[in-house]
């Protein structure tokens, strides 16, 4: 492990004015199952150091996952010509450790660091034995349970000292379904802070009517049709609309929010918030730079209320930091974190029954290449059920939905009450949207 | 690593039984340079550094990872992974048998041979050339992504004991171009790279490059939106490989095939594309951006025919999933890092050349669209649904081409699409691009010729066709 004193002190002599270090250590505890045999098992104990430092005032950075005193000279030489042509930074944004409070966290959980290795390898061999006799087409099953520790110290030479750690538990499984004629794939995960309360049956159920209920699908008819997007999928759009509200990328004039802020822009149904300060997992009491991090609300009933700010866009704008700094690169910019949309009154049937006939998607595919940040457009692969007569009526499959993510939520006709913390990271609950393209596949 | 480290380390892993044993070290320095916003952005460097051990017993696998190279931590490690099994020692790690790369994929010039501040310049040039297409152009953000990468990878087996180094070094540019009018923007880029070092820079016409992704983005701001609906769609060479990547590279995996989660499974012999299909994964091909002389299981890389005139004649294997297929590892086990437990993974993939010309194709097409650019996309191997988003799309009506469109996502089946490839170009190529999947995010190059599929589902914002 590197001696820290040693870092600073090194820094000091190299003559880097300001100087901080994130060190980064994380532990992970993986098994996975293949039908009724364990096939993985994964542990690692891992960590990391980031720095950044000022020389002749500018900025400069080094990343590495060798955290060991033999790095130390390398890892300064390389941050001293990162700052050659690093950009100016003000050395307040090297802060001062005595000037913030900071709120509590709670996704650290100690009853779950204590877990034997034995009682996650059962678990995903239940819910592999259990799936496939739920129902006989449930041809393979391979579930992963896996832990993980993560801890950051953030220590800069202007006192600040500042530590926080996670734990979290994934239960994933994926499956394969075939009733002789076609073949179905299915997924399923949640995240676990409380082992005991995990319920199995529940998930395992969740896996198999996902996977099954896919049987007999086909397509529908091109045009226009009422949506309702499911958890995962209003999470998978949410990606595009959280650079948004970056105050960098409005100062670019690339925002595709520039020039809606305080004005209604997207339903009054919709409302989304940032929720740094919880128990969800990403939760963080401080930011990149050490600054605070705190609960807001970014769009207000359809009406986004403000950007998010680092250090350096927030001087430039004569605003706080909104705690919102992410260093990318050799640069901190403003990302929000931890959104989350409000959740509606409906459950997930009276959503259906609201919208009456319509799509209900649960799947949608190329987020990562079809979903354009900077226009808000898309065009993606879907899958789920045609709602008929405010029911769920049969499976639908191969099609794709296109629209725009400011036009689209501005047309969300009903919320759900059925939220969900995703992998995305976004805490949305399902969402009824108007009218959207829909493209079907002639069968 | 000192052979008398990996040895005790390896010896001790193996004493419960594990009939094999793999120490994986990896040194990896990765050297960014972009200018952005009008700037120099971000001058950075990342080390990569650490090591993965992987013991197996049978079809049980157990895999450890730390960044902590000491033999105290390394052999503690093994103790952990050792007590996953509970048998009597079948192997021991003795003298490790030198394997070393060839030179096949070596830089002609090291990155260090070119300063920054040329880097710089270079990067310069392209931005000047985005910003003067058209005052549209709202960005213009130019990167060198350069790597340079040592493994060593020791392996106790039966009748096996090595160690193999591998040095592997890339080089990658790529300008990125926002076009801007009305609140709407449009996006180009151009991105090559290759497995060569600072000679990739006097290579490759950047300026040019940058040009044409600043000449799209602003085409794209006024092309009317993309029909959608079932038509014939022309895809073109270099990085519309991607469809046989996604279609049909994920599905020959190994890990799918092995796991009976792939359409291609006991497939071998059989017919599962058009006759003028050729389909290969090669990572010889010398300075390929996909290539390395091993793969991150000390296995030499091969040129693997995975489908001839239509039929399937091979699959991608390592040696984990080589074990339930019974088929021996085919140089393809890869991973992102020492992080990955590492498995069958893509190298460079593409389809081999056709004898019609790309304008034989346009022309014997009535209606359709011609994609030449991607975002790219992605497949589940199980039921091979997959999709791709094609960012550079031509209308073509009678034979000639119709004017740009805006981007449009093309979904289907692979084993679906394979069979409907009527016609194939002349003219393969190959294109780098980064391949995420379960070991992580790989240099992997997509590849074909221009090529025409009779029908393909088409999910557009304009109307249906």
């Amino acid at each position: 492990m590197i001696d820290v004193k040693k870092l600073f002190a090194a820094a000091k002599a190299e003559g880097v004015a300001q100087f901080e270090a994130r060190i980064t250590s994380g532990s992970k505890l993986s098994v996975t199952t293949f039908n009724d045999e364990q096939e993985n098992f994964t542990v690692a104990d891992d960590g990391g150091i980031k720095i950044r430092g000022l020389a002749d005032g500018k900025c400069g950075v080094f990343t590495s996952d060798r955290v060991d005193d033999e790095i130390i000279p390398e890892a300064l030489a390389a941050l001293k010509e990162s700052a050659k042509y690093g950009n100016p930074l003000d050395p307040d944004f090297f802060i001062d450790g005595s000037a913030y409070k900071y709120e509590k966290v709670n996704n650290y959980h100690p009853e779950l660091a204590a877990v034997p290795a034995e009682r996650y390898i059962a678990l995903a061999k239940e819910i592999t034995e259990k799936a496939r006799k739920k129902d006989k087409r449930m041809e393979l099953v391979i579930a992963q349970v896996e832990y993980e520790y993560g801890a950051v110290v953030h220590v800069n030479n202007n006192g600040l000292n500042v530590k926080r750690e996670m734990n979290m538990l994934t239960v994933f499984a994926q499956s394969k379904a075939s009733d002789g004629a076609e073949v179905q794939s299915g997924m399923w995960y949640e995240f676990v802070s409380d082992l005991d309360a995990f319920d199995v049956d529940k998930f395992v159920s969740a896996l198999v009517e996902y996977t099954v209920g896919q049987f007999g699908g086909s397509s529908v008819d091109s045009g226009k049709y009422k949506v309702v997007y499911s958890p995962d999928c209003v999470a998978a759009l949410m990606t595009a609309l959280g650079d948004g509200f970056s105050a960098f990328t409005a100062e670019q004039h690339m925002s595709l929010l520039e020039g809606k802020m305080g004005e209604r822009v997207f339903s009054p149904l919709f409302t989304v918030e940032q929720k740094p300060i919880g128990d969800g997992p990403l939760c963080a009491p401080f930011d990149d730079e050490g600054v605070p991090c705190k609960n807001s609300v970014l769009i207000d009933k359809g009406v986004p209320t403000g950007y998010v700010y680092d250090l350096d866009t927030a001087k430039r704008a004569g605003v706080k930091s909104t705690g919102n700094g992410r260093l990318q690169g050799a640069n901190v910019r403003p990302a929000v974190s931890c959104l989350t949309v409000k959740a509606g009154e409906l459950s997930q049937a009276e959503l259906f029954e609201k919208v009456g006939d319509g799509i209900y998607v649960t799947d949608l595919g190329g987020v990562g290449t079809g979903l354009n940040e900077r226009s808000g457009d898309y065009s993606l692969q879907a899958a789920g059920y045609v709602i008929e007569n405010g029911k769920l009526a049969k499976p639908v499959s191969l099609i794709t939905v296109a629209g725009n993510i400011i036009t689209d939520f501005a047309d969300i006709i009903a919320v759900g009450n059925d939220s969900k913390f995703t992998y995305y990271g976004t805490t949305t609950p399902s969402v009824a949207i108007g009218s959207l393209s829909v493209s079907g596949v002639k069968q | 690593m000192q052979k008398q480290t990996a040895r005790a380390v390896l010896d001790a892993a193996l004493r419960t039984g594990a009939d094999f044993a793999e120490l994986y070290v990896q040194s990896k320095k990765s050297h960014a340079i972009e200018i952005n916003y009008k700037r120099v952005d971000n001058v950075s460097t990342r080390v990569v550094y650490g090591a993965g051990l992987r013991l197996m017993r049978g079809l049980r696998q157990v895999y450890g990872y730390t960044s902590d190279l000491s033999e105290r931590a390394l052999t503690a490690l093994a103790d952990k992974l050792a007590a996953s099994f509970d048998g009597e020692r079948s192997l021991s790690a003795g003298e490790f048998a030198e394997i070393k790369s060839s030179d096949v994929h070596a830089p002609a010039k090291e990155h260090a041979s070119v300063s920054t501040e040329r880097k710089i310049e270079y990067l310069k040039r392209g931005e000047s050339a985005m910003y003067a297409v058209s005052p549209l152009v709202v960005n213009a953000r130019c990167a060198i992504g350069e790597t340079d990468e040592t493994v060593e990878i020791f392996t106790v087996k039966a009748g096996v004991c090595r160690v193999v180094r591998d040095r592997r070094v890339h080089t990658r540019v790529m300008a990125i171009a926002t076009a801007g009018k009305d609140g709407a923007f449009e996006v180009g880029s151009f991105s090559p790279g290759l497995s060569k070092g600072a000679e990739f820079y006097d290579e490759t016409d950047f300026e040019a490059g940058a040009r044409e992704a600043a000449e799209d983005a602003v085409a794209l701001l006024d092309a009317p939106e993309c029909p959608s609906g079932n038509m014939p769609v022309i895809i073109g060479n270099k990085f519309g490989g991607v469809l046989f990547h996604e279609a049909c590279g994920h599905p020959l995996e190994g890990t799918a095939i092995s796991h009976n989660t792939s359409p291609f499974a006991g497939k071998i012999g059989q017919k599962v594309a058009s006759d003028i299909v050729t389909a290969i994964d090669d990572g010889t091909i010398p300075h390929g951006w996909g290539s390395e002389c091993f793969d991150d299981e000390g296995e030499p890389s091969t040129r693997n025919v995975l489908i001839e005139n239509g039929v399937l004649k091979s699959y991608m294997t390592d040696t984990f999933d080589g074990r339930r297929m019974n088929a021996a590892p085919t140089g393809a086990c890869r991973r992102e890092s020492y992080k990955y437990l590492p498995t069958t993974r893509m190298t460079n993939t593409y389809i081999a050349s056709g004898k019609s010309t790309p304008e034989e194709i346009i022309k014997a097409t009535k209606y359709g669209l011609y994609c030449v650019g991607f975002n790219g996309g992605s497949v589940d191997p199980t039921t091979d649904k997959f999709n791709f988003t094609s960012s550079k799309t031509y209308l073509v009506k009678d034979g000639k081409l119709a004017g740009l469109v805006k981007a449009a996502s093309l979904v289907g089946f692979g084993y679906d699409i394979l069979p409907k490839i009527d016609m194939v170009g002349n003219d393969a190529e190959c294109a780098a691009c980064m391949c995420g999947a379960a070991s992580g995010s790989l240099f992997v190059a997509v590849g074909q010729p221009t090529l025409r599929v009779a029908e393909m589902t088409v999910g557009g914002k304009g109307e249906t066709v």
